[in-house]
């Protein structure tokens, strides 16, 4: 079964016990002052004695209580054992405890007769269900807290409000006993500590302490009726003798009865969807947290075998590099006679293949700088780089290509533009991919306009132009490495579909980005955002 | 008159044949070498007018120890012979390279003390026109 991370449960319910105690003292103060007022203004005849011993008990188990609640706190691991009896527990918080107790013979009678349950059901059925004995633990524990951690301090915690409940009952039949009896309005503030029991406890404790307040309350009336107990006329009534009243008596006893079980049954039941409620949440959060830590495992593993990838990507590129430099050099000292003469069928197979010997070297430079940019900072050089004149100096340098295919390049470089931190050579190979795009993209007459600003905290570089523009079915995966739109590979069939992937991983490498915005048949805008750091 | 003399140090034996090649149809005295240590030997044998060197081989900074060592033999020739970095390797690291101070003092770590460089690979014209250029600025010296 799957746990949630208890403390919150386990804490929740310690400090719904502090907030007991608090309210305690609450209420010794109010009978306290009642007892006064009811004295000295109201001038009822009132027994202040007793009821000042029965307040001066409650007060002393409610100092021992507030002593002992730091206790309480001690998270423990679970163990199925430990409960208010366990070692380690101290005399005061087993003296606080030892109310509980009164539940035993409660506890008994429900294990004897579950006994027999499971006696008869055998009986008629072999290998019927097998009889477990129910423990203090399973009595008070509400079951939605059931194997939450720390099991111990959830039990603990239970078994004091038990405890507390058990004593206040008690403390309220003493003094309704002192103060007129089933006369006393005030037999009906026992609803209280049902509601108190329905929030910290089992539904079947709740009844427990119901069926307690209530038995103890009705004790009180029927022994007063019987002269088993004295009666203690506070003049609440208009009749002096109702206590004797047999009538009044059953109805006081039927009232409350009926007001404290219904209130255990109502209060149970919103407090046991509360705590389901509770429950799934604990388990939902702890779960969210299990699937974070799961996911950030997996993301550390996938870049660090992305950073494997990329070293071996740059890696074999580079054991490319030479061999393909020998092969061009040779062709090239082909090509050019120098190894005498050549037929010029042999001239067109040899320049045939020096050009796809070009395009390989090409590739191999693209995957080198996929691999630099995707390696972070690791495999480059990070200096301060005055990106505008690298713009400036790569528009120069694009200005043959563009003259060549009938484009207007044009350049607007704000001034005093501050450099940014990064690597030249993949920001010199960032710019030019973007400025030799769009001049290769762009049909005769068109233009390509470069501009670079610099908003808030970046350098922000926009390359435009009027070129044959991107589909929109196209967008969200130009950046994907080798990946070439139709209209692009029917426009020319040169590129290796690496070189917007180099722009995304160096942009990214300096902690920037690159957008896109296009439409097919009227050009392209790509903006880069580099951080000023 | 002797015939002017190139050493080649590269450790692609196809790439130093298509350099000689190169070399001898614009008239040139090739000698190679395919490491640095032999590189050095032959500096100190053949004593060639001019060298060209592979930076890469077979590590990154082979071709440039062998620079450093180079200028530090005893000896001005030593300090003097031109060389010509092969490399693809300015592209990468958009390295300074010194062109042609020429006062003899070389400072570890700021400027390569070589002459010129040349991208691989490189079209045979250009690579004569660059060993020419070299060797005529170092002549008037």
């Amino acid at each position: 079964m799957q746990r949630p991370s208890t403390l919150p449960a386990a804490a929740e319910l310690v400090e719904r016990i502090e907030w007991l105690i608090k309210l305690r003292w609450l209420a010794i103060a109010g009978v306290v002052l009642t007892l006064e007022l009811v004295q000295h203004v109201l001038r009822l005849p009132l027994p202040s004695t007793p009821i000042w011993g029965v307040m001066a008990a409650l007060a002393l188990y409610n100092l021992l209580l507030a002593a002992v609640r730091r206790q309480l706190r001690i998270a423990r691991q679970p163990d199925a054992d430990e409960g208010p009896d366990a070692p380690g527990t101290t005399p005061a918080l087993r003296l606080a405890l030892a109310p509980v107790q009164l539940l035993q013979p409660w506890l008994a009678l429900e294990n004897l007769f579950r006994f027999l349950i499971a006696a008869v059901a055998r009986r008629k059925r072999a290998g019927g269900p097998s009889w477990r004995r129910s423990t203090l633990a399973d009595l008070l524990v509400p079951r939605e807290l059931w194997g939450v951690d720390p099991q111990a301090v959830v039990f603990r915690a239970a078994a004091f409000a038990s405890a507390q409940i058990t004593v206040d009952l008690i403390a309220l039949a003493a003094l309704l006993h002192f103060s007129g009896g089933l006369e006393n309005p005030f037999i009906f503030y026992s609803v209280f500590h049902v509601v108190i029991a329905s929030i910290l406890l089992s539904r079947r404790a709740t009844y427990l302490e119901a069926t307690l307040g209530f038995s103890l309350i009705a004790a009180v009336g029927v022994g007063e009726l019987l002269g088993l107990l004295r009666h203690y006329p506070v003049g609440l009534v208009p009749n002096m003798a109702a206590y004797l009243n047999p009538t009044f008596v059953t109805a006081q006893i039927f009232v409350l009865g009926s007001t404290l079980y219904l209130t255990a049954y109502m209060a149970t039941s919103i407090s046991a969807g509360q705590r389901s409620y509770e429950r799934e949440a604990a388990l939902l959060s702890n779960d969210v947290a299990r699937k974070a830590e799961l996911l950030e495992a997996a993301y550390t593993r996938v870049s660090q075998a992305e950073r494997a990838k990329s070293q071996y990507m740059r890696k074999v590129a580079h054991e490319l590099k030479a061999p393909l430099g020998a092969v061009q050099m040779l062709l090239k000292v082909i090509l050019d006679g120098l190894a005498g003469d050549v037929s010029d069928k042999s001239r067109e197979l040899v320049e045939r293949a020096e050009h796809r010997t070009r395009e390989l070297a090409q590739l191999t430079q693209d995957l080198l700088a996929l691999s630099r940019a995707r390696e972070g900072t690791l495999a480059v050089e990070i200096a301060p780089v005055a990106l505008g004149e690298l713009v400036t100096d790569v528009v120069a340098q694009t200005q043959g290509l563009a003259t060549q295919a009938g484009v207007t390049i044009s350049s607007d470089i704000a001034p005093g533009l501050g450099p940014v931190q990064g690597d030249v050579a993949g920001l010199r190979r960032l710019v030019g991919n973007l400025v030799s795009n769009a001049v290769r993209y762009t049909p005769r007459g068109g233009s390509v306009a470069v501009r670079l600003q610099r908003t808030d905290s970046a350098l922000r570089l926009k390359v435009e132009d009027t070129g044959i523009g991107i589909p929109e079915d196209d967008l969200p995966r130009i950046f994907e490495e080798f990946f070439r739109s139709a209209n692009a590979r029917s426009h020319t069939s040169d590129g290796t579909g690496l070189g917007l992937s180099i722009v995304k991983a160096v942009a990214e490498q300096h902690g920037g980005s690159v957008s896109v915005e296009s439409e097919q048949g009227k050009g392209t805008r790509f903006t880069v955002d580099l951080p000023l750091k | 008159m002797s015939k002017v003399k190139i050493l080649t140090v590269d450790d692609d034996r196809d790439l130093v044949e298509a350099l000689r090649i190169v070399l001898e149809s614009g008239g040139y005295d090739v000698v190679a070498a395919h490491d640095a240590e032999t590189g050095l030997e032959k500096v100190r044998s053949e004593r060639p007018d001019l060298v060209l060197l592979d930076v890469m081989m077979p590590s990154a900074t082979e071709g440039f120890h062998f620079v450093w060592k180079l200028r530090n033999l005893e000896g001005e020739y030593y300090r003097a012979v031109p060389v010509i970095l092969l490399t693809a390797i300015h592209e990468k690291t958009e390295l300074r390279f010194y062109p042609d101070s020429g006062d003899g003092t070389y400072k570890a770590g700021e400027y390569l003390p070589v002459q010129d460089f040349v991208d691989k690979p490189v079209e045979p014209k250009d690579l004569l026109e660059r060993v020419e250029r070299v060797l005529s600025a170092s002549k008037t010296k």
